[in-house]
């Protein structure tokens, strides 16, 4: 039969990166640690599991030993015999409190939303400011456009170059590229072959 | 200038102001933003540098911040590009080891902030992170319908309930770090995208560093900007409750 082996282990518990608790267990202690993230560190001589307190744990946290305190004085689990008027208080508590947290979630989302600032002014200097920022830099020599396929006019490029290729198919094809491509009304003349040439010494 | 000995003007002097600015298609707004850094870098006499990440642009962004590099020169203005979009923590990264700045102010290239305002306040208090906020003092937005307001002012609501995090303004991008911060940041932040931003505010606050704040006003330059979809919603809810579980 094997023997069973004692292993001894520490957990620490940590906030913000600080140990706060730190114990000593054994595996006979059969200790069931719920919740929480776990990270077994081999680094230290002994095995050690961390627990993290994250904000999620926080808020369990407190939500348990809320709900434990609201559990022992409406249903009366210590048997303290404590006078009614308290269990019929606690007793709808967790409800008025959900409601009292939306009524202020609602009133302080309204209220900021109410007051939130509009930059008028801000924007009249910007715009202000990008003008005297294009003069500027024209004069010190900045060169804006150049022939680079940019984002924007690759659409009308691309129907353009669609229209070339479709040179040589039936004019019922053609009319549709006229329809579907942005700015060709303007730009093409009835003649595509005229269209194509004048785009490729664009 | 050489009898100014034991001076407290020798230790404003040795501040210098790193600015990175990540950069993917921004042809268009890229010397804007440079222009205005300038001018209000110079109007306020700090020393500071520009960094530009560009993360292989295919409009050209590069070549447009080599121009301005020629014209403002090649120590106000470095020029460290990427192959591909990589990323903006390993943006930033890349941008601190190249930095010669003790400190460090990120920006998006599409904002425009007075920019002088942050080592002031971080001056005020010797923070290690001051970071602009729409939500407090005379901090607002442009713009904006009651719609959009309502979301961002909702969700800012319910980050600050869930995370506690002593910062009025999570989502922004527009903040001054001490380099050394910075660095301990970015390697211990997982997340991606926005929720980077926030994660590294949650994890500054964690690891003891102190927070400053400054309204700031902000104004989209960028014009048909994204509208606030229910994609959006969704994807900021879930890296809340990955914030809110695992921090």
């Amino acid at each position: 039969m094997a023997t069973l082996k004692l292993y001894k282990f520490t957990v620490c518990a940590i906030y913000n990166k600080n140990i706060i608790y730190e114990t000593e267990l054994s595996n006979r202690n059969t200790f069931i640690l719920t919740g929480g993230f776990f990270n077994y560190n081999f680094a230290l001589h002994r095995p050690t599991i961390f627990i993290t307190m994250t904000k999620l744990l926080e808020w369990l946290l407190g939500v348990s030993l809320i709900g434990v305190a609201w559990g022992l004085v409406t249903f009366d689990l210590l048997d303290l015999q404590l006078p009614p008027q308290y269990r019929e208080l606690a007793w709808p508590m967790p409800v008025y409190l959900l409601v009292v947290f939306g009524c202020y979630s609602l009133a302080t989302v309204g209220y900021r939303v109410a007051t939130f600032n509009d930059c008028e002014d801000a924007a009249k200097e910007l715009q202000a400011q990008i003008k005297e920022a294009k003069e500027d830099l024209k004069k010190k020599g900045l060169k804006m456009h150049m022939h680079v396929l940019s984002m924007e006019s690759s659409a009308v490029s691309f129907s353009r170059v669609c229209i070339c290729i479709g040179q040589g198919m039936n004019t019922s094809f053609l009319n549709q590229f006229f329809l579907m491509s942005p700015n060709s009304e303007s730009d093409l003349e009835m003649n595509p072959l005229c269209s194509c040439t004048r785009a490729a010494f664009q | 200038m050489a009898s100014r000995r034991g001076n407290a003007k020798t230790g404003e002097q040795s501040d210098k102001y790193s600015v990175l600015l990540p950069t993917y298609n921004e042809r268009e707004n890229l010397p804007l933003i440079v222009w205005l850094l300038v001018k209000y870098f110079g109007e306020s006499g700090y020393n500071y540098e520009i960094i530009v990440i560009d993360d292989g642009s295919p409009d050209g962004t590069l070549q447009i911040a080599e121009q301005l590099q020629k014209i403002y020169g090649a120590d106000k203005i470095l020029l460290r590009p990427r192959a591909k979009k990589l990323g903006l923590g390993t943006a930033y990264i890349h941008g601190i080891k190249h930095a010669s700045g003790n400190f460090v102010i990120i920006m998006d290239a599409d904002l425009s902030h007075h920019v002088s305002t942050l080592p002031l306040k971080q001056k005020e208090g010797g923070y290690d992170l001051v970071s602009g906020t729409r939500y407090r003092g005379d901090g607002g937005v442009y713009g904006w319908d009651l719609r959009r307001k309502l979301i961002s002012r909702g969700a800012n609501f319910v980050t600050q309930v869930l995370l506690r995090p002593g910062a009025s303004d999570l989502t922004g991008s527009f903040r001054l770090y001490k380099k050394e911060v910075l660095e301990k940041l970015v390697e211990q932040c997982v997340s991606k995208g926005y929720v980077f931003q926030m994660e590294m505010i949650v994890r500054a606050r964690q690891l003891g560093y102190t927070v400053g704040e400054v309204p700031i006003s902000f104004v989209d330059r960028v014009y048909g900007e994204s509208k606030l979809g229910g994609n959006e919603i969704v994807s900021f809810l879930k890296g809340l409750l990955t914030l809110f579980a695992t921090t």
